[in-house]
């Protein structure tokens, strides 16, 4: 059965929450427009790990992506969803 | 179950060195190492005992000068090991054909790709040793700083294969004609201290943990192997 995206977005925040250290910033408060690297200060790696991560959750296989295919949570929601359904 | 898949395709996914590229590193490793060997008399010292140099595992070390990728082979000379280096060194093609052949794994440090992520897995996977300085450069402050901070990169994909990490340190030499020392730690099997899938903050942990190993060889050599050649020398 295909995930809608609002449930891709719950479970890709649960993601992110792994990725980030605990502290910080509370992903529940994100929006699809929340950028990786300066809402999220995500490292290079912390985006690798988050697709690792995704591949895991949602039994998905990325091609090969680079660090900067994804901007924003969105960008990762849309991508997921594109997968899924292929 | 899905993790076992995915190991599976990255082995599928890593090719088979050619077998150009492979005489080639075999000849360049078996002609320049007695010139290598010569040069550096490497000593390589075991304050927890040899480990196995069996299977595959990763290296790390610290990246006092840019001659440490010699260093570090001439520490496992009968194995075939991948270095990680930095799309920078190859800014021509010719460059570029050469770290190929020299077995490295070009990773662009801006915009990292899955490709070279799961190039380094599989190789892993296959058995085969890489070689990863997790500070990421050359340290130009050695003398003032002996490490860096530890890029986690080196543990996500070690974890992601189920491999080992072996720390060893390189201690910087202040003039080129002295022995070069080396202190090779212990596998640490990363795959039993994390879970299937840890968080980004438990990869941080082991990834200064690993840093902590360094700090420990380091020390080892200054308290140990350095003192005693002060007091032999009355220096």
């Amino acid at each position: 059965m295909a995930m809608s995206r609002s449930d891709i977005i719950v479970k890709l925040k649960d993601v992110l929450q792994m990725a980030m250290p605990s502290s910080e910033i509370d992903v529940n408060t994100l929006s699809e427009d929340a950028n990786l690297v300066n809402d999220l200060g995500l490292s290079s790696v912390g985006v690798l790990y988050i697709v690792i991560a995704i591949e895991e959750f949602f039994n998905i296989r990325f091609d090969d992506v680079g660090f900067a295919d994804f901007k924003t949570i969105g960008d990762v929601v849309d991508y997921i969803e594109k997968k899924l359904e292929a | 179950m899905n993790s076992e898949k995915n190991s599976k395709k990255n082995v599928k996914k890593s090719k088979k060195t050619p077998l150009f590229h492979n005489f080639c590193y075999d000849f360049v490793k078996i002609t320049g190492a007695p010139a290598a060997l010569i040069w550096m008399r490497p000593k390589i010292h075991y304050p927890f005992g040899r480990p196995s140099k069996k299977g595959g595992f990763m290296v790390i070390s610290n990246h006092p000068t840019f001659v440490d990728p010699i260093v570090v082979h001439l520490a496992f000379p009968f194995r075939r090991m991948y270095s990680v280096a930095t799309k920078d060194l190859c800014a021509t093609p010719l460059r570029r054909m050469f770290f190929k052949i020299a077995h490295c794994i070009i990773v662009d440090k801006e915009n990292f790709s899955l490709s070279s992520f799961h190039e380094v897995v599989g190789r892993l996977e296959q058995g085969k040793v890489v070689v990863i300085f997790p500070e990421g450069r050359v340290n130009r402050e050695a003398d003032s700083e002996p490490l860096l901070a530890f890029k986690s990169g080196a543990v996500l994909m070690a974890h992601r294969a189920s491999a080992p990490i072996l720390p060893m340190f390189i201690v910087k030499n202040d003039k080129w004609y002295k022995r070069q020392h080396i202190v090779m730690g212990q596998p640490l099997d990363i795959a039993s201290i994390m879970g299937k899938m840890p968080t980004m903050e438990e990869m941080n942990k082991v990834t200064d943990l690993l840093r902590e190993k360094e700090e420990e060889l380091k020390e080892y050599y200054e308290s140990q192997i350095l003192k005693n050649h002060l007091i032999k020398h009355k220096l």
